[in-house]
């Protein structure tokens, strides 16, 4: 899971509960361990977009799942509720982001508005920040719209208003929702793994490749051919001894195609 | 069942919304704008999104019904569809909604007046029969504890003259046709598949003999019967399978009750099959032997044409060749 999070203050729990190290990142602070990585992006919403394009580039991967985590103000939940956003709107933007509720989860929903300053009047309803638009804005352009989340916990309300959050606070709130926050990432960290190409049918390819030499053409050809001799259940070793005793590699696509055939009803 | 419900601005004052919003009491509400903010953006995932669809209650504008693609009739002169619904409860490997709509989410239009006042202007511009499909973008059955779709628009059916209505669905939701006499110009259709087939690639989906029993219970109830052998899937053992399947079907449907039966290969527009093997590069279907015609995909005109033969053969034994109709591409 990737997090972009504003501020240390709210960094300092997920760094913890998922045991992130520094990493030496120009231009980026980027904490990282296994699949997980946090980016401290700053306060508003230009920071946060070129935080999550900084880490995506970082990491050189589509599709990893993304999560905008902090503080916000809400003008309905209590204090230290964590909600998952369902409606992302924003002051200086018209397009709404909507991120789809396919995941399980225990937290509450709200929509949440990003806007340009700290909001002082709360709407029923509604929870405010200032990055999370930018942010679904940015990862967008990275992953897959289900992949890409937003959590925040609420820090103010019009019972105890934005000017009284101290930092220390905040990260308590934070650390006391990880767990629940965890039952996301854990479900989109499996989601995004399923959308992975399989690792091993990746290494078979190169492998095939390597025995003789493939135009661009031929390559994409083999690509799909060898998908759909995994998706008949053809023996991969078969299709190596295959590769390997054809002449070239038009005459390897031209068995490849010939073995798939008896395989091509379906069972 | 529905945890989310999108609900757009332009359909908050319909009946039909508030009796659903008051079903789902416990669904979380989220307003939009206009139902294309959430249905339409590109970059989802109809796959992740299959997992837990939510509902959208949007109001449809402009054209509400639409002349159906050539070779879709069963017999008819004027033939026009019409989607109250978009998308599907079920999850068919095979179906073209995966590949067309950029999400998995069911759509639902809720001013169900209006397609009503559109079919009624169709019908009497024509003065002669007219047909309308209500299960070309969705299963018109499947969803019908939500959407109450049969159950509204059945009795508008019956008080008009000339129009015949097709109810296309695998479902056994059929409650609210049970309740009521049949239409006498009505055709529940059943799309059925052999069980070995309709195992692997028609998830979710009620086993095809629950679907032959609440098919037989509708005819014995006077029901004029659709059979929709479409798609026919190049498969092992094609004609036994086939043949078993339309023993199964005709062992307690008496064949004076079967309105028409349609039969039509495995078919789809490239462009959709591309992006749903992309979705699911693992699945056997889309490793077949097809071929391009004219931007469909679908398997050779041969093997089609044999797929095609084996099975009206195989029907003939059950029913009159008059009844049954070919989906071409």
């Amino acid at each position: 899971m990737n997090f972009v999070v504003a501020f240390p203050a709210e960094a300092q729990p997920i760094i913890e509960f998922y045991q992130l190290e520094k990493r030496n990142v120009s231009n980026a602070l980027v904490f990282q361990k296994d699949q997980h990585a946090l980016t401290l992006s700053g306060m508003g919403r230009d920071k946060a977009a070129s935080a999550t394009h900084h880490l995506a580039e970082y990491l050189g991967k589509r599709d990893l799942g993304w999560i905008n985590l902090g503080i916000a103000g809400h003008g309905s939940l209590e204090l230290g509720d964590a909600f998952l956003a369902s409606k992302i709107t924003d002051d200086a933007n018209k397009e709404a982001y909507y991120p789809p509720q396919v995941y399980g989860h225990s937290l509450s929903i709200s929509t949440l508005h990003t806007s340009t300053h700290p909001v002082t009047q709360y709407e029923q309803g509604e929870g405010y920040d200032m990055e999370a638009h930018a942010f679904y804005q940015a990862a967008n352009t990275w992953s897959t719209r289900e992949l890409i989340q937003v959590i925040k916990i609420v820090s103010d309300n019009p019972a105890s208003p934005v000017e009284q959050v101290q930092p220390k606070k905040a990260s308590r709130m934070i650390a006391a929702q990880m767990g629940k926050i965890d039952e996301i990432v854990r479900q989109m960290d499996a989601t995004a793994k399923d959308l992975l190409p399989d690792p091993h049918l990746e290494n078979f390819r190169k492998d095939i490749l390597s025995l003789h030499s493939f135009s661009v053409t031929r390559t994409h050809q083999l690509k799909d051919l060898l998908r759909h001799a995994q998706a008949l259940g053809v023996e991969m070793q078969q299709i190596k001894e295959l590769v390997k005793n054809a002449a070239n590699a038009k005459d390897s696509i031209a068995q490849l195609k010939a073995l798939l055939v008896p395989h091509q009803k379906l069972k | 069942m529905i945890d989310t419900i999108y609900l757009e601005k332009g359909a908050e004052g319909f009946p039909k919304t508030k009796e659903i919003l008051s079903r789902f009491p416990k669904a979380s509400v989220i307003s939009c704008g206009h139902y294309k903010e959430v249905f339409n953006p590109s970059n989802q995932s109809f796959r992740l999104q299959k997992k837990n669809p939510a509902l959208i209650l949007a109001q449809q504008r402009g054209k509400l019904t639409h002349p159906i693609p050539q070779s879709y009739g069963v017999g008819g002169k004027h033939n026009f569809y019409f989607s109250h619904l978009l998308n599907c409860l079920y999850d068919c490997r095979y179906c073209f909604l995966q590949g067309m709509y950029p999400s998995a989410h069911y759509l639902l239009f809720v001013n169900f007046d209006d397609f009503k006042q559109e079919i009624v202007k169709t019908v009497h511009a024509l003065h002669e029969e007219s047909w309308f499909f209500s299960g070309y973008d969705c299963d018109s059955l499947a969803l019908e504890t939500v959407t109450g779709f049969a159950a509204d628009f059945l009795p508008f059916f019956r008080k008009l003259p000339n129009a015949w209505i097709e109810l296309r669905t695998k479902s056994v939701a059929i409650q609210s046709l049970q309740k009521v006499p049949p239409l006498e110009r009505a055709v529940v259709a059943f799309s059925l598949t052999p069980e070995e087939i309709s195992t692997q690639l028609e998830h979710g989906v009620p086993t095809v003999g629950s679907r032959i029993k609440a098919m037989t219970q509708l005819a014995k109830l006077g029901w004029k019967i659709g059979l929709r052998i479409d798609p026919l899937i190049d498969c092992e053992d094609f004609e036994k399978r086939y043949q078993r399947l339309f023993k199964q079907i005709f062992k307690d449907l008496s064949h004076d009750s079967v309105h028409s039966v349609s039969v039509g290969a495995f078919r789809m527009p490239t462009g959709f099959l591309k992006k749903i093997e992309k979705q699911y590069p693992q699945e056997p279907l889309f490793a077949g032997a097809f071929s391009v015609h004219r931007g469909q995909t679908s398997y050779s005109m041969e093997t089609e044409r044999n797929l095609k033969n084996h099975c009206t053969s195989l029907l003939s034994k059950h029913i009159d060749s008059t009844k049954v109709f070919s989906c071409n591409i």
